[in-house]
Parts: structure tokens; sequence; C-alpha cells
């Protein structure tokens, strides 16, 4: 390769000397100039002295397409030179003051000592040039088709965005219709069972309708064998009554035949505990939608006091199947207000916890910890979410918050490789501060957002 | 005579109840019992065997706190006191490794998901008991209103 | 390969069918003065019997059921007519009766056997075996040549009463984590690795229901018959010197290089009605058995206590009963038939009386018949072994060969019993060491070293304990 080198550059000068040194074959341009137009003709070979160009195709009209760069010591003119059509194929214009040397068709042939024509010279430098021009076409294709796909999953993300609160603002009303009959009902069933029910049966209906299923299994077990043991009742049975939370005195109260009055109340605690289910369901239901419903609006306009408690807590409620094996602690001050987008707000959130959350899991960590702690300062709030799986790698640590760097080896999961742009984006947009820091067990992202006073 | 236990593995409490409530009809042979976790399950499994009572089904869920359902299930299978012991997988998030551990290190019995229809529980506990009853070399008349007779029919026919 | 094992497969059962019919072909008088064609064929069966326990062309108990169903056929009362009558169309004196052959399958020594199988199922289906290990191996801390012992004292107070395999079984599997922590260039591995089966096959002599060799030879000892308690007089001392002796040998041979090793064993016992059964069945039987000059009732009616118990109370159900051994107690009731058959037919008085045992003294008898039982024992399965031996051996007692000097037959029985059941040099000898072998990765050649010092020191310590017996005459009283 150094040897190749070496000899162009003998050649080059050599070439410089003998071809390209008749000051009266210089040109001067500015930057601007255009030196050739396409499809006119041209028979001049340029060598660059100093300066640079660029050739574009299609140059005036709608599409213009960048066909080459040249500068020191490249020819330009390569093509129609030496083709038969002596045509330019494209449009060349200085890119800054340049200086070039030309040679035309009524040159004087030069043989150097070692017998070498003017062919045998050239040569290697047309197809220099070719080769050179070719690798700039598919650098650019390979611009394009990245670009491509970024624009893809952004437009994709959007989708899904516009999908899931679409989907959202559909169950809010089903949700909405549930949650208010099932709240009726319960009322209603109350009511009922209070007026024309036995004690017993109120008893044990309002019982699974306030607490539900509120008894631990292993209270169950012991107070089944209490139960047991006192009143002698079969097993099955007695697990059932202590599952209602029931004391020894309420079911000493109940007489004449107590296993028949206890099975036959126990329909009552179902009763009760099937709406109080309902009702925390359709609650809950309802919660989940309106996170969801928030996290695809994504209007800057609509800015609001946001309570970033809130948002925090609605984003957990989002990630709660994946944190069920993962512990999560609060640490947050009272009076979290900033002028915000709430959806943001819990974009933020659930990006970072999820991020968190995720590389806990796949590191197949047993004591995952997300921490979220919040403090005030003067003019800003900081929220830091912290956790202690496994890390950033160093070197990905500089770029992670550029779309399509990811950590997650696998996966179809929603927002992949875009979730720390967008978080980056959307604090910026507040005009806040968004930083990382990460060791093995320990990753800090760290949030300041400016402090919204009433 | 030794008790057979149905024991309910599901940290969320009201889908435990709801387990035990659909294995109502077991109720009268065998023993249900639930249980939060899994460590809360190891040691009443612990408790139930030194009693000298037998643990035949086992129904997990798979994503809990602390301990995984099929981690668990891997535990019991390792177990030498619960080798007849019959294990239900009833899960709506299991990873495909996840399942595929199950099977190849848990050999579970039986994958149902969530949601569950309550017939289709009842009727693949009742398979896994009669087997556990009949692998066991119980007596299995008094179990019989209960007992899966296709599968016990097959068994009396081979042996 | 495959060509190899196709000649050894068809080989084997020629040589063994093959040999027994040449004897046949030869007219009886040319074998032995006066033999009649009902010793003559008892004589084939002996032969066949033996090749077939050496070579083990079919599984041993096959041979075992083939045998007694051979008797059946050709040597019995009932057997095939021809074969019953002489030349003139008298039946032969000396033709079995059928029911004694068939009973050999409910003989008392296969029901003693049956009731040890019972207490060992019961013991481990209810745990018992894995929670006193873990009770007993506790006051014998963590120093490896310490740790040995006790697992060997464990394993050896266990084959008492278990199988010997099961309990090498069990034991290895407590093992398995000692092993793997020890590293791989630790001679205390081979010493761990070797120490279960050893303890195992020398525990097994310990009682009548030790193992199989040890209830046949009660059964041949007939007139001098000694009852569990007394069978443990002299084999319980005789066990626990030879552990410690095999102890110190593996100890000699693979000293440790580990500091300390650490075992975990839960050991918790079980609190049930039918556990609490198990235990009170264990400590009511052995009672029993030791003390049966008291209450009168001998071994093999004990043996049956802990069946029917079992039974009645669901401990042992339908399932547990299809798992008993039943080619174990097979394999004893041919070598029973065996010797009836041997003996029946007279053929063993008239061998015996054929052989000059008469000049030689009684000690050098016992220690040729001792020592061939144990080269054999290292070959062939003990039980087998002990099939072939016994009827001879007890044969030559009332051979007119003077054993007083010994203490009689009982002695010499019971010094080639147990330098049979001291064969332990190689993994075929017994399946414990075949189990070893395949747990604790020995390679055969020190497993062969140290089984045949063991093996030796057994046979040397037998010999002694016939001496001693002897001085306190033990078999006269």
């Amino acid at each position: 390769m150094k040897d190749k080198e070496l000899l162009k550059k003998v050649n080059l000068d050599w070439l410089k000397r003998m071809y390209f040194s008749e000051p009266s074959k210089y040109i001067h341009l500015q930057k601007g100039d255009i030196l050739l137009r396409e499809n006119e003709p041209n028979d001049r070979l340029y060598l660059v002295l100093d300066g640079s160009l660029l050739g574009y195709l299609g140059y005036g009209s709608n599409e213009v397409f960048e066909a080459f760069r040249s500068s020191t010591d490249h020819f330009v003119g390569v093509y129609s030179f030496f083709s038969e059509t002596h045509m330019s194929y494209s449009t060349v214009i200085a890119e800054k003051t340049c200086w070039l040397a030309y040679i035309d068709s009524g040159h004087s042939q030069h043989i150097d000592e070692e017998g070498r024509g003017f062919a045998e010279h050239f040569l290697p430098i047309v197809v220099d040039e070719i080769y050179t021009r070719q690798l700039l076409t598919q650098k650019m294709t390979i611009r394009n088709q990245e670009a491509m796909r970024k624009l893809f999953q952004s437009e994709k993300m959007a989708i899904l965005g516009q999908l899931a609160a679409g989907l959202a603002h559909e169950l809010n009303n089903a949700v909405g219709v549930i949650q208010r009959h099932a709240d009726w009902m319960a009322g209603w069933a109350s009511d009922l069972v209070g007026r024309y029910c036995e004690p017993g049966m109120q008893l044990f209906f309002q019982r699974g309708l306030q607490e539900g299923q509120a008894i631990s299994s292993s209270e169950i077990r012991r107070r089944r064998k209490e139960i047991e043991d006192a009143f002698d009742l079969p097993s099955n049975l007695a697990r059932q009554v202590a599952a209602t939370g029931i004391t020894n005195e309420d079911i000493a109260r109940l007489d004449g035949d107590i296993q028949g009055q206890l099975e036959q109340n126990l329909a009552f605690f179902e009763a009760g505990m099937a709406l109080h289910d309902m009702l925390a369901a359709s609650g809950h239901a309802s919660r989940v939608v309106r996170s969801v419903k928030e996290l695809g609006v994504s209007n800057h306009d609509i800015l609001a006091r946001t309570d970033l408690r809130q948002t925090i807590t609605e984003s957990l409620l989002l990630l709660k199947d994946l944190l069920k094996s993962i512990q999560v602690k609060l640490e947050l001050e009272d009076q979290l207000f900033v002028l915000a987008n709430p959806g943001e707000m819990v974009q933020i959130w659930v990006n970072l916890v999820k991020n968190a959350g995720e590389s806990i899991l796949e590191s197949g960590q047993k004591n995952g910890l997300i921490r979220i702690k919040s403090w005030l300062e003067e003019q800003s709030v900081h929220i830091q979410v912290s956790d202690n799986g496994p890390g950033i790698p160093h070197e990905l640590l500089p770029q992670i918050f550029q779309p399509d760097v990811t950590t997650k080896v696998e996966g179809l999961s929603f927002g992949l490789g875009l979730g720390l742009s967008i978080v980056q984006r959307i604090v910026e947009n507040m005009r806040g501060s968004v930083g990382v820091e990460s060791l093995p067990g320990k990753t800090v992202f760290s949030i300041t957002l400016p402090l919204s006073r009433d | 005579m030794e008790k057979i236990y149905i024991l309910c593995v599901e940290d969320q409490r009201e889908v435990l109840h709801a387990i035990l409530q659909d294995l109502e009809p077991l109720a009268d042979s065998f023993i249900l019992e639930g249980c939060e976790s899994a460590l809360e399950a190891e040691e009443l499994m612990d408790e139930v065997d030194s009693r000298g009572d037998l643990i035949g089904l086992l129904i997990c869920d798979h994503v809990m706190p602390d301990k995984s359902g099929v981690d668990f299930l891997i535990e019991v299978n390792r177990d030498g006191r619960f080798l007849h012991t019959k294990k239900l997988l009833l899960t709506g998030l299991a990873t495909h490794q996840d399942t595929i551990n199950a099977i190849n290190q848990a050999n579970i019995d039986r994958y149902i998901e969530k949601p569950w229809a309550a017939e289709e529980l009842v009727l693949r506990a009742r398979q896994l008991l009669t087997l556990f009853i009949l692998d066991k070399g119980l007596p299995y008349e008094k179990f019989l209103p209960i007992l899966d007779t296709d599968i016990l029919f097959e068994r009396i026919r081979k042996s | 390969m495959m060509k190899r094992l196709k000649i050894v497969s068809w080989v084997k059962p020629a040589i063994g069918l093959l040999i027994p019919l040449f004897i046949l072909l030869i007219p009886a008088d040319r074998l032995l003065p006066g033999m009649s064609p009902v010793e003559h064929r008892v004589l084939a069966l002996f032969l066949m019997a033996a090749l077939f326990w050496i070579m083990e062309p079919i599984p041993v108990f096959a041979t075992s059921v083939l045998i007694i169903v051979l008797e059946l056929l050709i040597v019995s009362d009932q057997g095939f007519l021809p074969l019953r009558q002489g030349p003139g169309g008298e039946e032969w004196s000396n033709l079995l009766d059928y029911k004694e052959i068939m009973a050999t399958f409910a003989s008392p020594v296969i029901l003693l056997i049956l009731g040890g199988f019972f207490l060992a199922m019961a013991a481990t289906k209810y745990r018992l075996d894995q929670s006193l290990a873990g009770i007993l191996l506790k006051p014998f801390g963590s120093r490896p040549a310490v740790v040995l012992l006790g697992l060997m004292a464990i394993t050896g107070v266990f084959s008492m009463f278990m199988s010997n395999t099961a309990t090498t079984a069990m034991m290895l599997a407590i093992l398995a984590p000692i092993l793997q922590k020890l590293g791989p260039e630790d001679t205390g591995r081979v010493a761990f690795a070797l120490g279960i089966p050893f303890a195992a096959n020398i525990g097994g002599l310990g009682t009548p229901i030790g193992s199989p060799p040890n209830a046949i030879a009660l059964k041949y000892m007939g007139a001098s018959a000694v009852g569990f308690g007394e069978w443990m007089v002299f084999a319980l001392p005789y066990t626990i010197v030879l552990l410690l002796a095999a102890w110190g040998i593996l100890n000699y041979l693979y000293p440790f290089q580990a500091v300390s090793v650490e075992l975990n064993l839960k050991s918790r016992f079980l609190r049930s009605t039918k556990a609490y059964i198990v235990y009170g069945t264990f400590i009511l039987t052995l009672g029993l058995w030791l003390t049966d000059f008291a209450h009168g009732m001998n071994s093999y009616v004990v043996s049956m206590i802990p069946v029917a118990i079992f039974l009645s109370a669901g401990i042992i159900n339908r399932e547990d009963l299809k798992g008993i051994s039943w080619d174990v107690l097979w394999l004893v009731a041919g070598g029973i038939a065996l010797g009836l058959a041997l003996e029946k037919s007279g053929l063993a008085e008239r061998l015996v009386t054929q052989i000059p045992f008469a000049g030689q003294p009684a000690f050098l008898v016992l220690f040729l018949a001792s020592f061939a039982g144990l080269l054999m024992a290292n070959f062939m399965s003990h039980t087998g072994t002990t099939n072939l031996l016994l009827p001879i051996v007890a044969a030559m007692g009332s051979s007119g060969l003077i054993l007083d000097s010994i203490g009689g037959t009982g002695a010499l029985i019971i010094g080639v019993t147990f330098s049979i059941s001291v064969g332990m040099a190689l993994p075929i000898s017994t399946p414990p060491n075949a189990l070893a072998q395949a747990a604790g990765g020995i390679k055969t050649p020190q497993m062969a070293k140290a089984g045949a010092l063991v093996g030796l020191t057994g046979l040397g310590l037998a010999m002694l304990m016939v001496v001693l017996l002897k001085a306190f005459n033990f078999f006269q009283s």
C-alpha cells in the first residue's frame, strides 16, 4: 500500500509538473461559481490545486442529488474528458475559493523515464476517481436507509401511541359503565340485605362487601383450626368460614344449627365479595385506562400544573406486572408540582422504571430494588430513579439518550430503543435536564425540572 | 388414614380465593389449602408431610414475588418426599423459557392458562388426583365418586 | 464388539447345559460307585446350577426357578413317569416329595427374609432410615476419618435390618454432597466411596435377616440351630471388629487430604399415627427376636408379626407389595430346593464320603472350605455361593468327619458363611460394590486392593471366631 501511494505521489507530482504547470491554464473560482454544467460540452480535465468543489445531478430542478466532492489533488471533468461524448454529466460548483489547472484536448504528450505515456499515467487516476464516486454513492444509500428506518420506527411508535389512546378512549366508556353499575348494585344489594335478611347473613354480606378477601392464607390456616376445634365443624367449611374473617363470637351468636347457618351465610359472603371485587377491579381498570390515555397524548400545548407524585403512581400502576417481583421504594416530597403535560410525565416515569425493571429481571437478580427519590430546591424539582440492576455498559453510556441505543438483548417490547430519547426530548422541552450515572449494582437517572409554585 | 391435600399457591388473594372456590366440588374428599407465596407453601408442605399426610396436587401460579412458581415446582420435583405429588402450573404470564423449564426441570403434569374455566380446572384436578392415588397405591374405593373413571379403568385393566 | 457379544451369549448357556448332559451320559457307576439314577440326575442338576450361577447366562433367580421346576420334573414323586420307575417298573426309593420341593417357595427362611423386607420397606417409606441416619451421624463431627467411621457404622447397623443394596443406595445419596466437595486429588474420596459398600456387606452379617446367606446358614445348621439373639452374640462382635479393621485399612490405603467435611442432614421424624406404628413394630419385632429364649417364638415366627401389622395398618399397601424383591426370595428358594435334592437323594452324603476328609484335620477342612467360599463369592452372587456350598458343607457333618475339634457342623457352616459374605474385592462381587463404583468413580484396582485385604482379614477373623466359639463351647450348649 505504501509503495503504491509513493508511486502515485511521484506520478502526481510528475504529472503536475508536466501537464498542469502552465500558468495560462490556471483558473480561479469564487465560492458558488459554476465550473461545469450538466449535459454541456467540456473537453478539459481539471486538477484541483486548492479548495474544493461539489458535483450535483439535476441541478436547478426539484430533485438535486449530490454526486461527488473534489478537493485538492483530485480531478474534475474526468468523465467528459475521457469519454467519447465530451459532455459533463453533472453540474460542478465551487464550494469555496478554488485554484484549478487544466489540460484540454490539444495537450502535448510527455513520456517519463520509465517510458510510460499519457494513457498509462492517467489510467490509475481515472479508476481512482470512478471508485471514489462509487463509494460516495454507496454511503449515501446506506445513510438514506438508516433515515428511513428511524422514520419508520418513530412512525410505528406514533401509531402505537394513537392505537393505545384510541383503545383507552373506547374502554374508558365501557369501564365507566361497569364501575357505576357495580357501585349502584353494591348499594342496592346492601340495602336489600339489610332490610330483609337475618343478621347473620347481613354480617357475612357486609364483610364480603367491605373487606373482600382480606385474610391472608396463613391466617386462614390458623383460624381454620380454631374454628374446627371450637365448633366441631367439617374442615372444609371451617376453612371457608375462616376466609371470611368472622370471629368466634360472631359464630357463637348464630343460634340453632350452626353448621347449616354457616353454609347458608357463606353464599352471602361470596355475593358481597363478588361486588367488592367488581368495584375494585373496575376501579383498577379505569385507572389503567386513564394512564394509557394520558400516555397516548403528546400534545405539548396542554400544559397544566401537574402533581408529579400522581404521575409516578400512575406509571407504576401501568407497570404493575413487571414490578411484581421487584421492590419499589418511593421517597417523595409532598409538593412536587411542575408545569407539564401529565401524559408526558407518565411517559418519562414509565420509560425509566421500565428500563430499570427490565434490566433487573433480565439479569436474573433476586432482590431487585427500584428507588424513586425526590428533593426540592429553590427553583427546581429533582427526581432520581435508581436501580440495583447490572448497570449500563460503560461504552454505551455516552450515547444512551440517542434513539436506537438499547441494552436489551431481545424482545418485542414497546418503545424499544426509543424510550430514553423520548425522555430526553420531553425533559428538554420543559427546560429541564436529565443525566445518568451507572455502575454495576447502581444505575441512577436524575431529572431536574423547573418547579411550579402557585 | 392419611389425608390428601390439594395445595394452591397464588400471590393474589382474590385469585387464590377464586381457585379454591372453583375446587369446592373436591372439598369433601380432599383438603383444600391456599398459600400466598412459595415460601409459605414450603412450610405448609413440610408440616403436612411430617404429620404423615400427603400432598396430592399442587396448583401453582408462576409470577409471584420472592420465588417464582416454576422455581418452586423445580424444588418440589427434586424433593424425594413429594415424588408422586402432581404439579399443575396455572399462569397467564410465563415466558417461553419459563415454560421450557417447567416441563424439563419441574416435570409439571399440566399447564393451564389464565383465565381458566372452572370445569376445566376441576376436570384436570380430578384426573391428576386419580393418577396420584393410583401411583401411591392408596385404596381408591372411597374416592370413587370423584375419580376420573377413564384413567382408573385403564390402569386397573393394565395391572 | 457385536460379534463377540453374540458368541458369548450362546456359549455360556451351552457350556452350562452340555457339561451336565455329558455327565448324564456317563454311566452312574463309572462316576461314583453305587450311585442311583436319581442321584445321578441331581448331580447333573447341581453342576448345571453351579455353572449357571457362576456364568449367569440367565438371571440368578431364573436359574433358581429352573432348578425347582427341573427337580419337580425329573426327581420328584410326581414327575415324568418313565423317570420315576426303575427297569422293573418299581418307583425309585429316593425320589423327592413334590410338596417339599414346592414348599421351598415358602420355607421359614424365605418368610424370615420376607419379614425383614417388610421392616425395611416400612422404615424407608416412613423415612425412619433417613431420620435415624441424620441423628446418628451428628456426634461424628467433621473430621473426615471420624465421619467415615460414622458413615460406616451407620451403614453397618442399617444393613443388619435392611438389604445391603438399599442401605448402600441410601448412604451413597447422603455421601454424594461430600464427594463433590472433596478435591479430585483427595484419595479420601476413594475411602468414602468404598467405606459404604464394605460396611454394608460386613453389617449384613450382623443379624440373621441382614442378608440371605445368613438365613440359609440358619436353615442348614439344623440340629445346632441358633436363635436370632444367639446369632448376634457372635456375629455382632465379629461385625464390629471387621468394620474397624476395614476402616483402618481404608484410612491407611487412601488417606484424607481434606481437613474437615460438612454433613448437612435434615432429620425429622414423622409424627403420624402410622409412623408411630412403624417405630413401635420395629422395636417390638427386634425385642421379640432377641428374647426368643424367653417366650419360645423362634425368629421365623416372629418375622411374620411385622408383615401382619404393616398390612393391617395400611402401612404397606397394594402398590408397595408389588415392590417386594421376589427375585431375592426365589433365588434363596432355588438354593434350598437344590440343598433338599442333594440331601434327600443321598448324593450329598455320597459325595462327601467319596472325598477323603477323614484323615484331614477338621480345621484344615474348615479353612479350605472357607477359602473356597471367599474365592467364589468374589466372582458370583453371595446367595448363589451359599446355595452351592452349604448343602455340601452341611453333609460333611454327617459324613463321619470328626468336626468336634472345631465345634461341629454349626461352626463349619458359620465359618464358611462368614467367609462368603466378606467376598467384596470386585465390582461384580456384590450389588453394593457395583453401586459404589458407579457413584464414586472408583477404579477396579482400587477396590480390589482394599476389598481383598478386608476379605482376607474377614476370613482370618472368621477362623479366629470359630476357635473362640469352640473355646466357649458355644455350639455344645
